[in-house]
């Protein structure tokens, strides 16, 4: 027998738990399923989590309108969430005249949305605002509403909110197929069948591949290539107070290379190398961008010995749409099956891309009765990293657990642990994402087997059958033969 | 005001010693020794020992006068200090330090699980060790999956939990402590698919490493790095490249052990008034092993990553002679002292202050502690200098500097009366063919 449901969310990325949070204010029956063993593991992991003020998008597109509307309640979307978030303002730079026309153009782009504060500073003004950066650069666009996300926590605090009003969750589940019949979907995942009367394909790169299995394919998505960021010490976290960037193409000025500030306190270097990605798992560090990151972060903080202080590397598909904008709409072939693909930058349009698909439905006939009981709040723990020392007297005094400091360089006490796994984190990577253990300086080297106990103790589950991330991942292999 | 609300919540201690591996735990027993000072000491883990806990090979040479397993030279440390009136905090993570002066106290914040607790101390020993850089800070390409461990995870999974991480291994880097994973490894009955090393020569003796690499069936990979990691789920194999063979190859295996790269857990000092070294990124420290801050010492391997244990046990035991000869002296004695620092391919100096008045001759000084430099990579026949402004103090030829290997300075043939001292001491080598076109002239 299949479960039944009225809607069904494929994909657990931004977009998708954004759909769940936004449904979860109706009385309708939700269900998310998601393949990998935790939510925002595809796309949204990779991104540099910017919160954009939307001035470099054209005008006329609807990732521009949603850029602007999400930045009109960002406010009291992180409030009500209680989201890691920081506005920083961001310095783009321009090292000559065409690139500073291309600045002013942008600008006018950007005042057309009514980005607040945009400003072409000189030179001077630059140096007073980022003492490190190239003295080369003569002037920049400052955009002091810019500001920067723990993408973890954005996910997080959509899925576990759409959860507490009563989204149910089903990860570890694939869709590998779908059957329109009857004005029902019977969709097929490796958990079993699932009967919905409405999809929301929220499947990121897989979206294309999803809407094939209905043929509600009106769309490309492509991620011929990937590029990488690399993540700095925190010893590093203060060579930058603003999201700093500059032109990476000169041709056509619409790429960037960038060096920011993170919500942890670490530095962030971007640059776009495309690299050929091999299938759309493929998301490998390819050997050269290293130094090539580093090289071009140089450009825009040229006395920063960045090589040293290397922790983490990450790759992400530079992912295409064909029609260069988001694409959120009904599929023509079946006004049930809603398409919803999202290039750069979803994560800023958060608080918005729900509420987007909640109006599809609505025009599609579901009716949208307010639930009553919903609430808006995710209410979370405080942690040992940003508690002042008196917070922390009074969280130890509550409860041990937070007395024991598990992941010394970032200072994640055993009863965070414990915490992020009763909020849903079942994999080392998913108690890294949320509570930052094994993501200092030493990168797990000291915590990873503890929090691998913790995880086993507190899932009743044996030491070996715990992963990294998700099944076949695990952090020892089971043989049979122990010595 | 708010130094008198301090003084009724702490906890008062003449020493507090940070961290309790074999340099920490030295401290504390040559200073309980010769002392009644109040002593306390801080280890986040459970149990004491450090690094030893999990290695197994040969300790307790220089500081014991005897040799033994790592759990054993740990046990003995453990029990050796249990029987001091040493106040022992285990599980007690200090989360920050604020330094006071000569003439006032500094601060420590303790959490452990029975609460946070602030200590007023007059000195303060940190000697909390270091790791082995993760798989992103050697530019180790690939992909991102489980099965990449540090020595460190691997011994202490193997040799504290006794559980197996794989079944086929890959050893990258060939430092000493890649010997002790190939052990580690064949304790665990696992099969080690080769070593790879970036460099033309192995970081580690060569002998040792070329007869495990007979007994155990493993090829030594010199001048290959490591193209890219495969496998989304966990390691499947590993694509190297020769740059001297100009090949490519893929070696399957289903674990990766990270070796050496060790660099100091230096945490504490970060964003403090006690000055970095951006070479070691330890604490920049005086022959006498006292930090930037007076009356914050610092020893072990958190002076400059991996030296041996018995090594950081003296230069525990330094620092707290250190501490008694300053109180002894009330704080009065001046030194004359002078910064010392390195150029590539010099990695580091360390201590980077020379006090003048304690430079003598010393027998056996690769032995003690005492200024050492460690060079990049293997030089042979280089030609080391010691310049202070536009003046040569000091040159001296070697046949061979081993890489990865602490170098003792022969600062007492150093020509000190020449050295400007406010200018300090800088260290660089020239390659031999320069040097043989200068000086062979004057030989004759």
């Amino acid at each position: 027998m299949p479960v039944k449901t009225d809607i069904l969310i494929i994909g657990g990325g931004v977009a998708g738990v954004s759909i769940a949070r936004e449904l979860s204010k109706y009385q309708l029956d939700v269900i998310l399923a998601e393949k990998e063993a935790d939510v925002g593991w595809g796309q949204t992991k990779a991104s540099y989590a910017m919160c954009h003020p939307g001035a470099r998008w054209p005008p006329g597109t609807l990732a521009q309108k949603m850029i602007a509307e999400a930045n009109g309640i960002m406010n009291q979307f992180i409030d009500e969430l209680d989201i890691e978030f920081k506005k920083t303002g961001e310095l783009g730079l321009a090292f000559n005249k065409d690139e500073l026309n291309v600045l002013k153009i942008i600008k006018k782009q950007g005042e057309h949305i009514k980005v607040p504060g945009l400003e072409i500073i000189g030179g001077d003004e630059v140096r007073r605002l980022e003492p490190r950066v190239n003295p080369k650069a003569v002037a920049a666009l400052y955009m002091p509403s810019a500001g920067l996300f723990n993408p973890f926590d954005v996910v997080h605090a959509l899925f576990e909110n759409a959860r507490d009003n009563g989204v149910r969750m089903m990860l570890n589940t694939e869709v590998i197929g779908i059957v329109a019949e009857d004005g029902q979907f019977i969709v097929d995942t490796d958990q079993g069948q699932i009967q919905t009367s409405y999809v929301v394909n929220a499947s990121g790169l897989y979206a294309q591949k999803v809407a094939q299995m209905v043929g509600a394919d009106e769309f490309e998505v492509s991620y011929a290539t990937k590029s990488t960021c690399l993540i700095l010490d925190s010893s590093l976290g203060h060579m930058v107070s603003h999201i700093v960037n500059g032109f990476a193409d000169l041709q056509k000025y619409t790429s960037f290379k960038l060096v920011m500030p993170t919500y942890g306190g670490n530095l962030l270097i971007y640059t776009p190398i495309p690299v050929p990605a091999h299938g759309i798992d493929d998301c490998n560090v390819h050997r050269d961008t290293f130094e090539r990151i580093i090289e071009s972060a140089r450009d825009l903080l040229p006395g920063v010995d960045f090589e040293k202080f290397i922790i983490a590397s990450y790759s992400g598909k530079g992912a295409k749409v064909n029609r260069n904008d988001f694409i959120i709409e009904p599929s023509k072939k079946n006004k049930a099956f809603i398409n919803v693909a999202l290039p750069a930058p979803a994560v800023t349009c958060s608080p918005v891309i729900g509420r987007r698909v909640a109006e599809i439905l609505r025009d599609c006939g579901v009716s949208l009765r307010s639930k009553a009981d919903f609430n808006p709040r995710r209410v979370k723990k405080p942690c040992l990293r940003n508690a002042s020392l008196d917070q922390i007297r009074v969280l130890t005094e509550e409860d041990s657990r937070y007395g024991r400091v598990v992941c010394r360089c970032e200072k994640v006490s055993e009863g965070e642990i414990n915490d992020a796994i009763s909020r849903g984190a079942a994999t080392l990577d998913g108690v890294k994402f949320r509570t930052r253990a094994g993501m200092g300086k030493c990168q797990g080297n000291y915590c990873g087997m503890k929090v691998t106990e913790i995880l086993a103790r507190e899932l009743r589950q044996p030491l070996k059958s715990i992963t990294k991330k998700g099944p076949g991942s695990n952090i020892l292999i089971p043989v049979d033969d122990d010595f | 005001m708010m130094t008198s609300n301090r003084m009724n919540h702490s906890n008062h201690v003449d020493v507090a010693v940070i961290g309790g591996g074999p340099a920490g735990i030295s401290a504390c027993l040559e200073l309980s020794r010769s002392s009644s000072l109040k002593i306390g000491l801080f280890e986040g883990d459970p149990d004491l020992g450090g690094m030893p806990r999990s290695c197994h090979l040969f300790f307790g040479m220089r500081d014991q006068g005897r040799l033994q397993t790592g759990p054993a030279y740990a046990r003995k440390l453990n029990s050796l200090i249990r029987k001091t009136g040493i106040d022992i905090h285990t599980e007690a993570r200090v989360l920050e330090i604020t330094s006071g002066g000569s003439r006032t106290p500094h601060f420590i914040q303790v959490l452990s699980p029975s609460g946070l607790n602030e200590y007023q101390c007059r000195f303060v020993v940190l000697a909390t060790g270091c790791f082995e850089s993760p798989r992103s800070a050697r530019k180790i390409p690939g992909a991102r999956p489980a099965g990449i461990f540090t020595t460190g995870q691997l011994q202490q999974l193997v040799n504290q939990r006794q559980l197996k991480p794989g079944r086929k291994a890959l050893i990258v880097g060939s430092e000493h402590v890649a010997l002790s994973s190939v052990l580690t490894l064949k304790r665990a009955g696992m099969s080690i698919v080769g070593l790879v090393e970036k460099d033309l020569e192995l970081q580690t003796c060569l002998h040792p490493a070329r007869a495990m690499s007979g007994i155990f069936n493993f090829p030594i990979y010199k001048e290959t790095s490591i193209l890219s990691i495969q496998g989304n789920r966990r390691v499947e194999a590993v694509d190297l490249i020769s740059k001297k063979k100009k090949k490519q190859w893929r070696v399957g295996c289903d674990t990766v052990i990270l070796t050496g790269k060790f660099r100091p857990d230096s945490m504490l000092i970060e964003n403090t008034q006690i000055e970095q070294d951006k070479a070691t990124l330890g604490p920049v420290v005086d022959m006498n092993l006292m930090t930037s801050a007076p009356n914050i010492f610092a020893a072990g391997n958190l002076l400059r990553g991996a030296d041996m244990h018995d090594l950081c046990a003296l230069e525990g035991r330094l620092a707290a002679r250190s501490i008694l000869k300053k109180l002894e002296s009330n704080g009065r004695r001046e030194f004359q002292s002078t910064r010392i620092s390195a150029n590539p391919p010099i990695c580091y100096v360390v201590p980077q202050k020379i006090i003048l008045p304690q430079i003598k001759k010393r027998l056996f000084s690769k032995l003690f502690p005492w200024p050492a430099i460690q060079v990049e990579r293997t030089l042979n026949n280089p030609v080391m200098e010691a310049w202070s402004g536009e003046t040569k103090i000091w040159s001296g030829g070697f046949r061979k500097l081993l890489a990865n290997t602490r170098i003792p300075l022969p600062l007492e043939k150093f020509d000190w009366k020449r050295a400007d001292l406010r200018k300090g001491i800088d260290l660089k080598i020239r390659n031999s063919e320069n040097d043989l076109i200068e000086t062979l002239p004057k030989r004759r």
